[in-house]
């Protein structure tokens, strides 16, 4: 789909198709690298669809590719079910996409999230970063987007997202030197 | 955008899900935030009261130097604060809250007499939710045919709670507005997805569109005409008003 293209899938059902169809793979991949659950894995897929059919209107070209303005989306949903699951455990359950799951999807989508295992390992040991370089680390290492991608997805400029690269690399080495299989996680 | 494998099931029916939401999207606004007063369609469509109060609304909305009728506040998360001062430009508050994502339809139409809902004994509404006091006496959709509801605190000079059963869709708990005070609404195992708060400078509604089901919309009406009947309801169809507004409060 082209980017001027993209705020049609708010309102025309076969534009969304086409953009959901391009997309819904990657976006479940990039919610099991984070999260364990199947069926939060199901919420939080349909929550990022959800909210892309909502900012689609107003997504502009200069936010990047269709797939980096989703990604960005895609950290936003994840993100915030963080912090709503410490602080009220899920007491506003959202779009539930869980009550489209039935058991052979509930064993494919632990498929993907037992081969997102390491992934979520690193994850979680970039809790300590500072969150400017942790986002960055995050999507080059953990979802194998370039610098520049990953720059459009968290909208600075690709020298911007170098740097912060740079240093979030040089503090992880120097924190994780008495880790060595964590370490290890990281390389791949 | 060749699939090369077959797409989970749930990603099937997820996608018929959103293409769902997709189509029941309105086509975009040429022009957000427009000042001007634009009269409703569906305030339109209500009736000759509709048109009426419509046309009100535009003459008071062009003097322009009145404050803000409404304001939309899109928390962080998720949730959508709505603060209505006065019963105005009801068309541009429908076009910010679907811009936040709540599927709302803002009418402050009241009612013509014969679309009413006199009070109900127990008969519960169809349609997911709608708002409404007593029996449908008045009504001619001949819908009311349902489980009894039960019914606490019916008086006039305060709040009502209100107990109905809905097919498929367990119990909700209803507040009409008639005085200060808070409702929700929900039903159970489903947090309730709008809040309403009354106070002497109008009325606070709090949505969390996500909780709304989908397909079904937020209804925001009032039963007077007044800022403090402001209701809130959740439903694929326009609630019904009680008939005789309560006016102590």
């Amino acid at each position: 789909m082209r980017p001027d293209e993209l705020p049609r899938i708010a309102h025309d059902p076969a534009a969304f198709e086409a953009f959901y169809r391009e997309h819904v793979e990657a976006v479940q991949r990039f919610v099991a690298r984070r999260v364990a659950d199947p069926s939060l894995v199901a919420d939080l897929t349909s929550e990022v669809f959800l909210a892309a059919i909502d900012a689609a209107p107003s997504y502009r070209r200069g936010r990047g590719a269709p797939v980096a303005w989703l990604f960005g989306i895609a950290r936003n949903v994840v993100s915030a079910e963080r912090r709503r699951a410490g602080r009220e455990r899920r007491a506003h359950v959202r779009f539930q996409g869980r009550r489209l799951l039935d058991a052979d999807d509930v064993v494919r989508m632990q498929e993907r999230i037992d081969a997102a295992a390491r992934a979520r390992e690193l994850h979680g040991a970039l809790a300590e970063l500072p969150e400017d370089e942790r986002a960055v680390l995050e999507l080059v290492a953990l979802d194998d987007l370039s610098p520049s991608a990953a720059a459009d997805v968290l909208g600075i400029r690709p020298v911007a997202a170098r740097v912060r690269l740079h240093r979030a690399r040089t503090r992880l080495r120097r924190r994780l030197a008495d880790a060595p299989t964590t370490t290890r996680s990281m390389e791949a | 955008m060749t699939p090369t494998r077959t797409p989970d099931r749930f990603e099937e029916r997820l996608l018929a899900e959103l293409r769902q939401i997709v189509a029941e999207r309105p086509a975009p606004a040429p022009d957000h935030r427009a000042r001007r007063a634009r009269p409703a369609r569906l305030a339109a469509a209500g009736g000759g009261v509709a048109v009426a109060s419509a046309a009100v609304a535009a003459v008071v909305v062009s003097g322009g130097t009145a404050p803000a009728a409404y304001a939309v506040d899109a928390r962080p998360d998720g949730r959508v604060v709505v603060h209505v001062r006065s019963l105005r430009d009801a068309a541009g508050l429908q076009r910010e809250l679907r811009a936040a994502g709540v599927p709302a339809v803002v009418d402050y139409a009241t009612t013509a007499p014969d679309g009413c809902a006199a009070p109900r004994t127990g008969a519960a509404t169809s349609g997911g939710g709608a708002t409404s006091a007593g029996p449908r006496a008045g009504s001619t959709s001949g819908r009311s045919a349902g489980a009894r509801g039960a019914r606490a605190g019916d008086r006039r000079d305060g709040p009502r709670l209100e107990v109905g059963v809905e097919r498929g869709d367990g119990p909700r708990l209803e507040r009409h507005g008639d005085g200060p005070g808070t409702a929700e609404r929900g039903g159970p195992g489903r947090p309730a997805p709008t809040k309403t708060r009354v106070d002497g400078d109008g009325a606070t509604l709090t949505i969390d569109a996500s909780a709304v089901p989908a397909g079904q919309r937020v209804w925001i009406t009032t039963s007077s005409g007044r800022v403090q009947s402001l209701s809130i309801a959740v439903g694929s169809r326009r609630p019904a008003p009680p008939c005789s507004p309560p006016e102590a409060g």
